[in-house]
């Protein structure tokens, strides 16, 4: 049972990492629009454009 | 049936697909428009090599936005006290958010960003799907004005958004806050539980006392983060002396936390650390999806009259005519109006005669003679050749100004509607502090204190009402979100139970259940000349004349290529039609014989063209304003629901009768004539007699009746007034999901008491446990999930009706 004191803090740092990559998506505006980025990025490269 | 097929073969647009009535295509080298915006939108696109849209779009199997007839005049936007107040600086360049009208998938994205690749002087085009919200950065060689003119070309009607700096940047700021909220309560939620499960799971000894400091401390930023909207709503409730939902959601929070904290201190097992991180996650959660299907930034907050902000021609006293800013126009100035100028003052002719266009404060769709020494109202466009006039009235003195007004006025007042589930809620919560503090009070006297307030708040935490908050936000949820994919944008979720009570359903009749434009509907030759010979011999018949039919005829005629044709003898007979000669041959333009009208247009104006040597009817051409298709089934099934639907109308009473007869209307719900403020006197008749209304209307002249109903819905293409002054914003102009819209109301309605019945029977359960002192956090930690689980469930499935309603069946 030992491992668990590795486990235990590794499980807790993982989950702030997470938490605090939320934070830095969400005020760095990723969020703001959670539908168009995913149709924008089926477009092809600007081929017809002159 | 040989004779038939060639009628069977259905032209349809090459831009828009829409169908197309035989005789009224345009070809242009290989394709077929139904009319000149769509040529000129796929000629924009051709030349600019955008083809990909149409590849895009019918690849997602949707139909481009026909372009719209009407055209609007935004050169407001292009006056200083617009940039300033829409737009924001960035860099060398401004920005400017549009709202438009019209988005609805892929191909739209892809064509809204590459609009700076053909429009000059735009640097780069921003389309969020979600909110049909489109940021422009421009540089200054662009006017606002044209940006928007194009979009509209495009099919997308523009609606300015403010980009006032601080207020945007507040509102996103506020956006992320929420998710952020969000974000942690999940997080905090999710690592809570696993330590909770070993702990009911049978975790002892030292193991079960780090697990529970674990979960204290991950328990404090949802506490005293993520929860605190909930704290700002109680202590406003508080103050307004009222209850909220919002207070025992408090008091199972704060309590709830503080009263596990104490007990982790004192070596007690109370603890409901799981349990309210969960009811802050999911409360939170569900708010935040009702917030995101509706459509609130549309607002009549800010709406100001902008229809000043333009050159206007004024007489100085030598006499010639200059342009100076509508702004510095007075009273009794004198004035000249171009043709397809708008008037922006209320004006008293001085020309003998002129034509106009009165739509958007009469909503008389046929253009209006008007003659010397009558008032003209702000908003009316001159059609006719230009004229010169005395302003009468300026700015908010005007009549579109004094309705202005009055809208942004009366929605000042109006706060937000309690829905009627937050009251029968409300009775609840009082029910629950009520036994709360019975509870309290018994075990006081009985157990002491610490048993006293552990009761209390296991009451309070299992009889939570965290179903109870969640079921009607999740009711909306998937409503709403149905509803934003047919077009109808909803601003505010309370309006879908409101209808539900509605009885007397008003409808405008120009541009609601017709196309709201005076036009050619059909033409038919019956002589040996050739089409073309036709038109040519009517447009130079009709070249000189500006007799409200004869513009319409000539509009018709500019999509032929006609031929120059000499006229001689021109005589125009009153109230007739006009006698000439082209040719060498003697032609009368003007009022078919009665014997000879075509019945099938029996309700349209009907012009012939006539031989007048050998009183030989050579060519009719109908023209009317035509209604909506599916306008008259759905009319009829509004009245087997038992509505009672009136036609407002400004048209005359001869107009409006011919209509209702035809959609089945009884004639005491018959209203023509109407002028805005009638209409609003007619909604406020009505709702003196204690009972609702719902408004259906799309231009300016219906804003201020859309505002005083009930329910406003302004249908698609309306202009911003109207639109800003309605409840829900048909985004479509198919008045089709109005049948739907009613039926989605009604099964909602039906998911929400259901939900409140699920709810309120886990509560009294759970507050009967607790009462009989069957309490433990794990019993909090099963009851409450399982209460939600289920009226997300009961919110997920709907209602048989309801599904089939959002699988496109008609109801």
């Amino acid at each position: 049972m030992n491992i668990i004191y590795f486990l235990l803090p590794l499980a807790l740092l993982l989950g702030g990492m997470f938490v605090a990559f939320f934070i830095w998506a969400t005020k760095s505006g990723q969020y703001d629009d959670l539908e168009t980025p995913a149709q924008r990025i089926l477009f092809d490269d600007d081929r017809n454009i002159k | 049936m040989h004779l038939d097929s060639e009628a069977d073969i259905e032209l349809k647009c090459d831009h828009c697909d829409e169908s197309i009535d035989k005789g009224m295509e345009i070809l242009s080298s290989e394709h077929v428009f139904c009319c000149h915006g769509c040529k000129t939108v796929y000629q924009i696109l051709g030349k600019n090599g955008l083809t990909d849209f149409y590849k895009i779009r019918d690849d997602e199997g949707v139909k481009s936005n026909p372009v719209t007839k009407k055209k609007i005049d935004y050169s407001y936007m292009d006056d200083d006290s617009f940039i300033k107040e829409f737009t924001q600086v960035k860099k060398q360049n401004k920005q400017i958010k549009f709202y438009l009208e019209g988005i609805h998938c892929m191909a739209c994205l892809w064509l809204i960003e590459k609009t700076p690749s053909f429009i000059q002087g735009l640097i780069s085009a921003r389309l969020n799907i979600s909110d049909s919200t489109a940021t422009f950065d421009f540089s200054d060689e662009l006017n606002i004005s044209d940006l928007a003119q194009d979009l509209s070309r495009l099919g997308y009607i523009p609606h300015p958004l403010k980009m006032n700096e601080s207020s945007s940047r507040l509102q996103k700021k506020e956006e992320r806050r929420e998710l952020l909220r969000i974000g942690v309560a999940g997080a905090a939620m999710g690592n809570i539980m696993l330590y909770a499960i070993s702990n009911y799971a049978g975790a002892d000894g030292y193991f079960r006392t780090i697990f529970n400091w674990i979960n204290l401390v991950i328990a404090i930023p949802v506490i005293f983060y993520s929860a605190l909207p909930f704290y700002k709503t109680s202590i406003q409730a508080i103050k307004m002396r009222t209850l909220s939902i919002d207070i025992p959601l408090s008091i199972a929070m704060l309590g709830g936390f503080l009263f596990s904290a104490f007990s982790m201190f004192t070596g007690g097992e109370a603890l409901y650390f799981d349990s309210i991180t969960a009811l802050v996650f999911l409360i939170l959660l569900s708010r935040y999806f009702v917030k995101k299907a509706t459509q609130s930034g549309l607002s009549t907050k800010g709406l100001q009259t902008f229809f000043t902000n333009k050159g206007v021609l004024k007489r100085d006293e030598q006499g010639n005519f200059s342009s100076v800013h509508g702004k510095y126009i007075q009273q009794a100035d004198t004035v000249k109006i171009l043709t397809g100028e708008k008037i922006i003052f209320d004006i008293e002719l001085e020309s003998v005669k002129a034509v106009v266009d009165n739509s958007i404060i009469t909503g008389e769709s046929k253009p209006q003679e008007v003659t010397q020494s009558e008032t003209l109202f702000a908003g009316a466009i001159n059609i006719g050749p230009e004229i010169i006039a005395r302003v009468k009235t300026i700015g908010d003195n005007t009549r579109i100004g004094k309705i202005i007004k009055e809208i942004e006025s009366s929605s000042q007042g109006q706060g937000r509607t309690v829905l009627k589930a937050d009251k029968i809620a409300k009775y609840f919560i009082a029910l629950v502090l009520v036994l709360t503090t019975l509870i309290f009070a018994y075990s006081y006297v009985t157990y002491g204190l610490q048993e006293a307030i552990a009761r209390a708040l296991a009451v309070i935490i299992i009889s939570c009402p965290c179903a109870l908050a969640m079921a009607t936000p999740l009711s909306f949820i998937k409503s709403l979100g149905q509803l934003k994919a047919r077009g109808v944008l909803v601003k505010n979720e309370s309006v879908l139970e409101k209808i539900n009570e509605v009885k007397h359903i008003i409808l405008d009749k120009t541009g609601t259940l017709t196309a709201g434009k005076f036009e050619v509907l059909s033409f038919k030759n019956d002589s040996q000349l050739a089409d073309i010979e036709i038109h040519s011999i009517v447009n130079a018949i009709e070249s000189r004349s500006i007799h409200p039919i004869a513009l319409s005829l000539k509009s018709f005629l500019q999509r032929y290529d006609l031929k120059t044709i000499e006229t001689k003898n021109f005589v125009t007979i009153n109230g007739m039609g006009i006698k000439s000669q082209c040719n060498d041959v003697n032609y009368f333009l003007g009022k078919i014989k009665i014997s000879q009208r075509d019945e099938k247009f029996h309700n349209l104006t009907q012009v012939g063209l006539y031989n007048e040597d050998t009183q030989e009817l050579l060519a009719t051409y109908a023209l009317g304003d035509k209604l909506k298709d599916g306008a008259k089934e759905n009319i009829q099934k509004l009245i087997k629901k038992n509505f009672i639907v009136h036609i407002a109308s400004g048209d005359n009473t001869g107009v409006v009768s011919e209509l209702g007869s035809e959609l089945g209307i009884q004639a005491e719900y018959l209203h023509a004539e109407q002028s805005p403020e009638d209409k609003a006197e007619l909604i406020a008749n009505i709702k003196a007699q204690g009972e609702k209304v719902l408004m259906v209307g799309d231009g300016a002249n219906d804003a201020l009746a859309l505002q005083k109903a009930n329910i406003g819905i302004a249908v698609g293409g309306a202009v911003d007034l109207s639109l800003r002054a309605s409840d829900i914003f048909l985004s479509t102009s198919n008045i089709s999901v109005i049948n739907d819209l009613i039926t989605t109301a009604k099964e909602t309605n039906n998911v929400i008491v259901r939900n409140f019945i699920f709810s309120i029977s886990y509560n009294t359960v759970g507050v009967l446990l607790a009462l009989n002192g069957f309490v433990s956090p794990l019993l909090a930690a099963i009851f409450m999930p399982a209460s939600s689980l289920t009226v997300v469930l009961s919110s997920y499935l709907g209602t048989r009706k309801l599904n089939r309603c959002f699988k496109g069946e008609v109801l």
